[in-house]
């Protein structure tokens, strides 16, 4: 009894935090509204129930992508001879008149049946209308990227790689596919582009190296105009001019700790100081170098790292390719001088797969993790 | 125990219900002991269906009793318990359905199985029991089915068991026989010996495929290539095999020709295509026995009748032992189906599974692009020759003496390095927040606090727990918390109090008597609310409801 386990339970995931309205502090009008509303909600909910395949027939889907796929016929019949193109036209007269007819039996029995049975409740509505919310907003996140990651904000250069790029491939395709098999091929996209099937497969194809490699490769080939601003900042200027005062000898020296430790590494070595005075200024500032690593599935945490991604070592600030602390240790110009004797590193910071911070702590979120290698230096201003 | 009693009774009034009772005290025993105080319920309300498995006992008893007089029951037994062993044995080996690849899982099974130790499972213990009756008394077939049977009539929680029951209750089945042993066992008789043609038919095909009839092979390769060609010819040999193939030899079997052939007790020359795909080794001349025609006029019809007693139980042992192979290799490809299945294409190894859906894709894609441009007519003849070629036992050791195993052992690194590095599994793992309630006694005064315990109840007034007096389900230290199954806690979220204590009390609709500081306070109890981060990388890859 003293050592009884208790498996928690889930916060229940159906109670929003805060709804956006309550159903009984509806105006009537408002109220009023959203019942003459019903009957399109529905049929919205319908049709976006087909575009994403939530269905129990999944026949009955395929028939009408098939049937979609044969109305083509009117617009672009096939180039044969005059009884197959007969047919062929035939075939998409028939598909159209079979589809419109099932839309028009399915709003008249919608209508008839809303009619025959009880008016809905407030409560009914307001569900229709969050799931056709939430419908949408799936649809919108599949086209355009979750929040955190969306893609096509605002009209930028990346606009203009899109339109080129489907250019090109559209260019490519036009000249490899008749025009009726590309807009078959169109059509049968757009119709399971929102099902599980077409977004778990990009999942899928998403975990493939080279894949992402190729789509780096075209999205982020030209480094956009923000990093090369940031380019420029390679350290952090911890104090632009400081004033360290300068007795003559190290006798009876006050000041904070950091004066102290200048003072003592400038008197290392006095050819730079200038004798007559008591001051000196300085620019101080510190280096922090990032080592990133990766966690592999075999091997563990490892400094292998993806292509695409930021190297072993890179600068904290720019995230640019860097050398070892220790080869950089070499590297200081002359007239920079270290204040640490080494550089310390800081505890690791762990990350998801796209380097954004979740703790201290490794566990199965974790694919990344970096630590920053901090060292300060000063140069004595002139 | 209702059925015991019941068993118990039985065994009053007749000899044979003494031996059964004898024969299952071991599993009644078992069903007794095992059964935990909440489950004894549910197995006295399936007193019905106990009762059904009591009369078939007696059904099955009947039957043992009436083969026991056969002789050929020897066989039966004897294989079927083989069959029956190599099956356990198989189950017992098999740690494939161990999930390598995610500790978490591992904790789950290890977790669950700590439960079983605590907590008995009538099914487990009931299937060591009658795993050890059948150890220790090596019983007829019957028996065993009717052991499997009780064993799998026992009420079960799986949810499977819903699908199962809508099999049961589908109208087209309902109207078919119920489960009877004897039903059983007859059509096993049956089938066991109709089955010859079958058996026949499977010969055949392995003759063909391992050139042991090599001109049949040939033939075959060749009709193969006729029909990649022309499809037609899928309707019209079928029909040239029924006319010639079934109904001439029919014909001629009522209406013999009587045509003079005089056979020659010694063969001489050789064949050339038959020297070439069997390398000329023919130097085993099978001296075939003269061939010897009936003649229906003088024969002994006593004579006839015995050779084909005979004949009979020759074929139905023999058929017998092939259809034990048969369900042996059933057994097994369906094993290696569901590995597929629940295995590869289940993502049980997500990295094998990845590489192989993207290949697949790959094929897919190079296959939707070459198509036009390729005859498959040309091409799957082509396949079939060259694959029949390869297996031919004469050129598979110089093929695959050609293929060094170096080259193989590189290619199946560069396949490692490639699941390895390149296939890279780190999509955002699933969170979601769990939630666990603080509860405090009062002590003597009214600022006295004492931790009482961390349940999921909220334990307040109407608390059923709470009504009958009793502590809620719960754990006294934050440690023995542990995440729902195949859950783990995240390490970088630690348990956090809900300050909202009023939000969180509106959700639950509990009576908002006081509220200090995080705790919701009533005349006995104080509470607060605690939630953490929960992450799992992914649900546990399906397993069959049996293993």
């Amino acid at each position: 009894m003293s050592n009884k386990k208790l498996h928690v339970r889930f916060v229940s995931k159906s109670k929003s935090v805060n709804p956006p309205y309550k159903p009984q502090d509806l105006e009537p009008i408002t109220i009023a509204c959203l019942y003459r509303l019903y009957p399109w909600l529905l049929l919205l909910d319908q049709l976006l129930d087909k575009l994403m395949w939530h269905i129990d027939d999944v026949s009955l889907q395929l028939i009408y992508i098939i049937l979609l796929c044969y109305s083509t016929a009117l617009v672009v019949p096939k180039n044969t001879s005059l009884l197959f193109q007969a047919f062929d036209i035939w075939l998409g007269y028939t598909s159209v008149f079979i589809l419109a007819g099932t839309m028009f039996y399915y709003n008249y029995t919608l209508w008839k049946e809303l009619e025959q049975s009880e008016a809905p409740t407030i409560d009914e509505i307001t569900h229709t209308l969050d799931s056709v919310l939430e419908k949408l907003k799936t649809v919108q996140n599949e086209v355009l990227g979750t929040d955190k990651v969306r893609k096509l904000t605002n009209i930028n250069s990346q606009t203009f790689k899109i339109v080129a790029l489907l250019t090109v491939i559209h260019l490519i395709t036009v000249s490899f596919l008749d025009v009726r098999t590309y807009s078959v091929l169109v059509i049968s996209l757009v119709s399971v582009f929102h099902s599980v099937y077409y977004q778990s497969t990009m999942k899928l194809l998403w975990r493939y190296l080279w894949i992402r490699r190729c789509y780096y490769y075209i999205w982020d080939s030209v480094p956009s105009e923000s990093k090369l601003e940031t380019n420029f900042q390679q350290y952090k200027v911890i104090c632009e001019s400081q004033v360290i005062p300068f007795p003559k000898s190290l006798q009876g020296l006050k000041g904070q700790e950091l004066q102290v430790q200048l003072q003592m590494l400038i008197l290392q070595d006095p050819t730079k100081i200038d004798p007559e005075s008591d001051y000196v200024h300085v620019k101080i500032i510190e280096y922090n170098v990032d080592e990133n690593e990766r966690k592999w599935k075999q091997e563990g945490w490892t400094p292998k790292l993806l292509p695409y991604e930021r190297a072993h070592f890179s600068n904290s600030f720019t995230q640019t390719p860097s050398v070892t602390p220790w080869k950089f240790h070499e590297e200081l110009p002359s007239d920079w001088i270290w204040i640490e004797s080494t550089w310390v590193p800081g505890s690791w910071q762990y990350c998801d797969a796209k380097w954004n911070l979740l703790g201290a702590n490794d566990s199965i979120a974790c694919f990344t993790r970096r630590r920053t290698w901090k060292r300060r230096a000063f140069k004595i201003l002139t | 125990m209702e059925f015991g009693h019941d068993a118990k009774r039985v065994s009053k009034r007749s000899l044979l219900g003494n031996y059964l009772v004898k024969k299952y005290e071991n599993v009644f025993a078992s069903i007794d002991n095992a059964v935990p105080p909440g489950d004894r319920e549910k197995l006295l309300s399936n007193k019905d269906l106990v009762q059904g498995i009591a009369t078939s006992l007696f059904d099955a008893t009947w039957e043992r009793f009436k083969t026991m007089r056969e002789d050929d029951t020897k066989t039966i037994d004897d294989d079927f318990q083989e069959y029956i062993n190599n099956e356990t044995d198989l189950e017992s080996n098999d740690s494939f359905w161990k999930d390598e690849n995610f500790r978490q899982e591992y904790e789950i099974r290890s977790a669950s199985s700590e439960e079983e130790r605590e907590k008995p499972n009538v099914k487990t213990s009931l299937r060591k029991q009658a795993k050890d009756t059948v150890e220790e008394t090596r019983e007829h077939f019957i028996d065993m089915v009717i052991d499997r049977l009780i064993l799998s009539i026992l009420p079960d929680e799986l949810p499977e068991r819903e699908q199962f029951s809508q099999r049961v209750a589908e109208p087209g089945r309902r109207h078919s026989q119920t489960v009877s042993v004897t039903i059983m066992n007859k059509n096993v008789r049956a089938l066991t010996s109709r089955l010859g043609a079958i058996f026949e038919l499977q010969d055949i095909l392995i003759r063909l495929l391992t050139w042991r009839n090599p001109s049949g092979t040939l033939l075959a390769l060749i009709a193969f290539t006729q029909i990649c060609f022309n499809p037609m010819l899928l309707v019209i040999l079928p029909i040239l095999y029924l006319m010639f193939g079934l109904m001439i030899p029919g014909y001629l079997h009522r209406h013999p020709l009587h045509r003079g052939i005089y056979l020659s007790k010694r063969s001489y020359g050789k064949s050339l295509i038959k020297s070439i795909t069997t390398g000329g080794n023919t130097s085993k001349l099978q001296l075939r026995d003269s061939i010897h025609e009936f003649n229906y006029e003088d024969i002994d019809i006593n004579d006839l009748r015995k050779a084909n007693t005979v004949r009979q139980s020759m074929e139905f042992v023999v058929n017998l032992r092939d259809l034990q192979n048969l369900m042996s290799t059933l057994v097994s490809v369906i094993d290696k189906m569901e590995k597929f299945m629940y295995g590869t294409a289940g993502f049980k190894n997500e990295q094998y599974s990845t590489v192989v859906f993207l290949s697949c894709f790959v094929v897919l894609f190079l296959l939707w692009i070459i198509t036009p441009f390729i005859n498959w007519g040309l091409m799957a003849s082509l396949l079939a020759w060259s694959i029949m070629t390869i297996i031919h036992p004469r050129v598979r050791p110089t093929v695959f003496g050609l293929l060094k195993k170096e080259q193989l052992d590189k290619g199946k690194e560069a396949l490692r390095r490639t699941e390895r590095y390149d296939i890279l599994l780190d999509e955002p793992v699933e969170t979601r927040w769990v939630e666990v309630f603080e509860i405090q006694m009062q002590g003597i005064t009214e600022q006295e606090w004492s931790p009482y315990m961390y349940s999921t109840q909220v334990f307040d007034k109407s608390d059923p727990y709470r009504k009958s007096q009793k502590p809620p389900p719960g754990a006294h230290s934050m440690d023995d918390l542990k995440p729902p199954p195949t859950w783990t806690f995240d390490s970088n979220s630690e348990w956090t109090t809900d300050t909202n204590v009023e939000q969180w009390a509106t959700e639950r609709g509990l009576e908002m008597t006081r509220i200090e500081g995080d705790y919701l306070v009533d005349d006995q109890f104080k509470r607060k609310r605690l939630i953490r981060k929960v992450i799992r990388y992914a649900n546990p890859a399906r397993i069959p409801s049996y293993r």
